[in-house]
């Protein structure tokens, strides 16, 4: 009976210590930082626009050679989507992380970036300085079937750069008016690619079965977003011509060279933050810093 | 011959061949898929360099690399070989001693009215899909181990730990408990006997006779750990470093694969194939080593999942090299040792009397004294007493022992005095050592002068000196050294068992109420009905017709496949034949394989190379494969159970062999066969990687065909959880998973119960619950 009343006292002491030490405020937890997997759109775009003073990015050093996998925070976690992104960080206070800016809400808080908030207008004129584009593409050598060209069309046309508007991204490009088809369509098409793109696209999607009345209703529609390099891939070993790529941003030459592609919005990448966190701003430098573990407390900034 | 004969003997050579041809299919798809891995794989690993793709510890995938052009990225997955070697580690130090105790505590310690539904709840543990765990670790224990963590982040080894143990636990616990029941009733019972108690003929007898079977449990459940994929991907962080420290991010290689999988260009998927056939390597020596340990054929202790039905002891009787009936030293044939006596090292046994025992220079017997003395020295000595060298044996009571003084009248009917003739605290059946210790004295044993109780056996007394124990009567305490005493650890080991099955049984209804109390609410008719809108809430209904769909086509697969193999094996073959060993290799090797590489082959061969794409079909046969050898193993199994005598009847009675099996076998193992199916569809509808890249990943409109995309619940959850959005649909989700899976589950275990019974019934055996 004692042995078990003396273990009985010390799970309590550790679970009450435990408790007390999380509830403690002077002992403040090093910066979560939140990045996205490899194959990610929003990652490639991040990773090339954050620099620190020298000049390298998380991407490639100021000479042109390419970071190791090593220049990260060793406590550097990795999601595959830009939801899990924002769950993560709504979840932790000292967190941090990067989304496109049409999927943030109100469960998390956007940082300015060297003094600017991002918004539609301020990644127009350029003040805002991480944004990048969304690129659709499709397979040059196969012939796209009809239900993907007239749908590839539809993207093509300002009635989407509407929805663009909408729903918080940025016009790009001169469109034009898009005409609902004469025969019925039918078969599917193939969504494949950016997470950051995926609320967009099916927003397309809806609009598009409404502007395409009945000639449309036939076609089936399979959206399926791992991010924007199986996108890539997929459009790139299409050979039925019904798969269109999603990326978030801009494609690599040799892509280019092997896809038709268009750009049809662009897309600020926010840096946000869980909403009691007490900083509002943070330079390029800084964020460098914190995804390279020079900064490891909010404290600091 | 008459026509019926000519009939029947085609029948026969009909159905032996479809037979032969199903477990032949088994042969194939093993050497199949490796040959398909390798060829996928080697051309990588060539073009990357052997040294450098698994000794490299970097990582760095580009999905623009190309066999023919010069690499962009890296790959080098030597942190993630240590990252699942540490995952894997961790697992089995969790699940291995969870498993291994709740092991012992269901074979021993369990109250009779509980342990069969106990043994049911353990089982299914087992059953709760991946993703489920995954989910609940996620909500759950990240939150909690958040707090001890420096970044408030809860994932990292511990966490993966933790949940790939409470995944492995079924596993070690099947197994060691078999191995426990296995063994023979007679060592648990002499221990008895000689005095020990309760935990200690458990932890001092039981289970070194069953190690071999623990351990192979053990191996098991670390093969089991390496492959775990969707539960570890979501608790990892994945980041593609060398772990350091409980919360630290890491990177597994089927995570590696899972992650990447989706989007890898040409070279980029020959490493992730590549990185799938080293970890089939891993899995295959560990299965080797499962094998080796386990124990085959000849003579030895058998041990199956089942639950020892296939049990047989050794003709000789041996056990560790004791007899049954007599101690030995390592220097002495055991043949010759008489029930009752003991020897040291020197003396030939069949001179030990049955109420003699020696110690060293002292005593009845020592090594100067040839037999004869012995004899002479023994006459005088009835059953009343031991005798020291200074005694007279006439002053001897009849219960009693002399210490050096003579002093007999204090010694108590049952006890040994010690030097200063402290006979109160003789327990009855004891004998003390020189502190007067008795806590430490074995109710059966004698003491040695280590106080050691470990050598003590059923049928005999050593110690690792090999000397015979020093008995404390009458030696005046010369010999014993002053050592103290060594703890009995074996009511400590009781105390583990009771809360290691405690922490299985409230880890698997924390689980299912957690999952159920979420998601219960939810259960609406928007989501369980509702059509599927491109940026709408969602819809569950698709998943649950895919799933179905997945269902109904792999089980019309896989099931006559596995079932006619496992006809095969049990009917028509010489049991240890070499092709049967063949056969049974390969389709443990199968069952072995993770299903992450499942996944990655039923990508590589169904959707690319045979053109199926993403699609139910490609889903339904990358899953039907997965899910033959457990059919195998599970109809074998009830095959087997079935008694010889049933067979042999209806041959008497004139039955070809073909007819004894459709009309005589297969009727009665259908409960054992329907349990074994029933598994399966439970395993077709909770796993997720093998469908994640064959059938589709996302959340998708209805499926229209099998050519169509689907997503079945269990991805389904996994999209949901990865988002984290829709955290109520999640739940509904896991919700309706888990009751399928839970179901399916315990109709199975009541159809092999109903087995066990029904077949209790003719056959003489008793078989175990």
């Amino acid at each position: 009976m004692k042995k078990l009343v003396k273990i009985i006292l010390v799970v309590l002491c550790v679970v009450v210590g435990a408790a007390g030490l999380s509830a403690c405020t002077w002992w403040e937890k090093d910066i979560l930082v939140i990045a996205r997997t490899a194959g990610s759109g929003t990652r490639d775009a991040f990773d090339t626009l954050i620099k620190n003073e020298a000049g390298d990015s998380l991407a490639k050093k100021a000479d042109g050679t390419a970071q190791g996998s090593g220049v990260f925070v060793k406590t550097l976690v990795e999601q595959d989507n830009t939801a899990s992104v924002m769950t993560k960080v709504a979840a932790n206070e000292n967190s941090i992380g990067y989304i496109s800016l049409g999927s943030v809400n109100e469960t998390v808080k956007v940082l300015s970036v060297n003094g600017v908030a991002p918004s539609s207008e301020t990644v127009l004129d350029g003040s805002y300085a991480l944004k990048r584009p969304f690129v659709l593409a499709t397979n040059k050598t196969t012939a796209l079937s009809d239900a993907a060209a007239d749908f590839a069309a539809y993207l093509n046309s300002t009635e989407a750069q509407a929805i663009v508007e909408a729903n918080g991204y940025v016009q790009f490009g001169q469109h034009v008016g898009y005409a609902a088809p004469a025969e019925v369509l039918g078969g599917t098409v193939k969504l494949r690619g950016s997470t950051s793109v995926e609320p967009l696209m099916s927003k397309l999607i809806a609009d598009y079965k409404v502007k395409g009345g009945a000639s449309v209703s036939g076609i089936t529609f399979d959206l399926d977003a791992q991010g924007s390099s199986a996108g890539i891939t997929a459009a790139k070993n299409d050979q039925e011509g019904n798969v269109i790529g999603m990326s978030s941003s801009a494609l690599k030459a040799a892509d280019e060279a092997a896809l038709n592609s268009f750009t049809i919005a662009l897309d600020a990448v926010a840096i946000i933050v869980h909403n009691k966190n007490k900083v509002d701003n943070l330079t390029i430098a800084q964020i460098f810093g914190i995804y390279t573990g020079s900064i490891t407390k909010f404290s600091k900034i | 011959m008459s026509r019926s004969i000519i009939k029947t003997k085609y029948k026969e050579k009909f159905f032996k061949s479809v037979f032969a041809a199903a477990a032949v299919f088994s042969i194939l798809a093993v050497v199949s898929i490796i040959v398909f891995l390798f060829y996928s794989g080697f051309p990588a690993i060539r073009k990357i360099g052997f040294f450098e793709f698994i000794f490299n510890a970097e990582w760095k995938s580009s999905s623009a690399d190309t066999y023919a052009d010069p690499l962009f990225g890296s790959y080098g997955i030597l942190t993630m070989i240590v990252g699942s070697i540490y995952a894997s580690v961790g697992a089995v130090l969790i699940g291995g001693g969870l498993g291994f105790f709740t092991a012992v505590f269901l074979s021993r310690f369990c109250p009779r009215k509980l342990k069969k539904i106990l043994t049911q709840a353990v089982n299914l543990l087992a059953g709760i899909p991946s993703v489920i765990y995954g989910f609940f670790g996620m909500r759950v224990l990240l939150p909690a181990l958040g707090i001890f963590s420096a970044n408030g982040d809860g994932g990292g080894i511990l966490a993966v730990s933790i949940v790939l143990g409470i995944m492995i636990m079924p596993t070690v616990t099947a197994l060691s408990k078999s191995s426990l029941d296995a063994v023979d009733k007679s060592y648990y019972e002499g221990s008895l006997a000689l005095g020990a108690n309760e935990e200690q003929s458990v932890f001092k007898v039981l289970v070194p006779a069953a190690k071999s079977g623990i351990f192979a449990s053990l191996v098991l459940g670390t093969g089991r750990a390496i492959g775990e994929t969707m539960a570890v991907v979501m608790l990892a962080g994945n980041n593609a470093v060398f772990p350091e420290g409980l919360f630290a991010s890491f990177r597994t290689m089927t995570a590696n694969i899972v992650l990447e999988m989706s989007y890898a260009g040409e070279l980029q998927m020959g490493a992730l194939v590549a990185t799938g056939v080293v970890l089939t390597f891993f899995i295959l020596v560990i299965n080797i080593c499962f094998n080796v340990l386990k124990g085959d054929g000849k003579g030895k202790k058998k041990i199956t999942l089942s639950g020892g039905k296939r049990a047989d002891a050794s003709k000789s009787g041996e056990v560790d090299g004791i007899p049954k009936n007599g101690f030995l030293n390592d220097k002495t044939d055991a043949d010759g040792i008489p029930k009752n006596g003991f020897l040291n090292d020197k003396t030939d046994i069949e001179s030990i009397r049955k109420n003699a025992f020696s110690e060293n220079g002292q005593g009845i017997l020592n090594s100067q004294v040839g037999v004869s003395a012995f004899e002479n020295g023994i006459k005088g000595i009835q059953d009343k007493g031991f005798l020291n060298a200074e005694n007279d044996i006439e002053n001897i009571p009849k219960s009693g022992f002399l210490n050096a003084e003579n002093d007999i009248e204090n010694i108590p009917k049952n006890g040994f005095l010690n030097a200063e003739n402290d006979i109160e605290n003789i327990p009855k059946n004891g004998f003390l050592n020189a502190e007067n210790n008795i806590e430490s004295i074995p109710k059966s044993g004698f003491l040695s002068e280590k106080n050691d109780g470990h050598g003590i056996q059923k049928s005999g007394f050593f110690q690792s000196g090999k000397e015979i124990p020093n008995t404390r009567g009458g030696s005046g305490g010369g010999q014993n050294a002053a050592k103290k005493p060594k703890k009995d650890l074996s009511k400590i080991g009781k105390r583990a068992s009771y809360a290691a099955a405690a922490i299985g049984i409230f880890s698997l209804l924390s689980i299912v109420f957690f999952v159920l109390a979420n998601g219960l609410p939810y259960m609406n008719a928007s989501l369980l009905f509702g059509k599927f809108e491109y940026g709408g809430d969602p819809s569950i209904a698709s998943s649950v017709v895919s799933t179905g769909m997945l269902v109904l086509l792999s089980s019309v697969i896989a099931f006559p496949i596995g079932i006619g193999a496992a006809i095969y094996l049990a009917e028509y073959t010489a049991k240890g034949g070499v092709f049967v060993r063949i056969i049974r290799l390969t389709v443990d090797t199968l069952g072995g394989i993770p299903s992450i590489v499942y996944g990655l082959f039923g990508m590589v061969f169904f959707c690319d190379l045979l053109g199926l794409g993403t699609s139910v079909l490609a889903g339904c046969l990358t899953v039907s494969l997965m899910i033959i050898p457990t059919t195998v193993r599970g109809t074998e199994e009830a095959l087997l159970a079935v008694p010889d005598s049933l067979r042999e009847g209806a041959y008497a009675l004139g039955d070809s062999r073909i007819g004894t099996i459709f009309k005589v076998v297969i009727p009665s193992a259908l409960p054992g066969i329907f349990a074994a199916v029933l598994l399966g569809i439970g395993r077709m509808a909770a796993e997720s990687a093998p469908v994640l890249f064959t059938m589709g990943a996302s959340l998708k409109p209805m499926p229209t065909g099998y050519k169509s995309s689907g997503t079945t619940l269990a991805v389904a959850l996994y999209a949901l959880s990865r988002e984290g959005l829709h955290v109520n649909e999640a739940y509904a989700c896991a919700c309706i998973l888990i009751l399928i899976v839970l179901t399916l589950n315990v109709i199975s275990t009541l159809l092999v119960s109903k087995l066990q019974k029904k077949l209790a019934g003719i056959t003489a055996k008793k078989l175990k619950a």
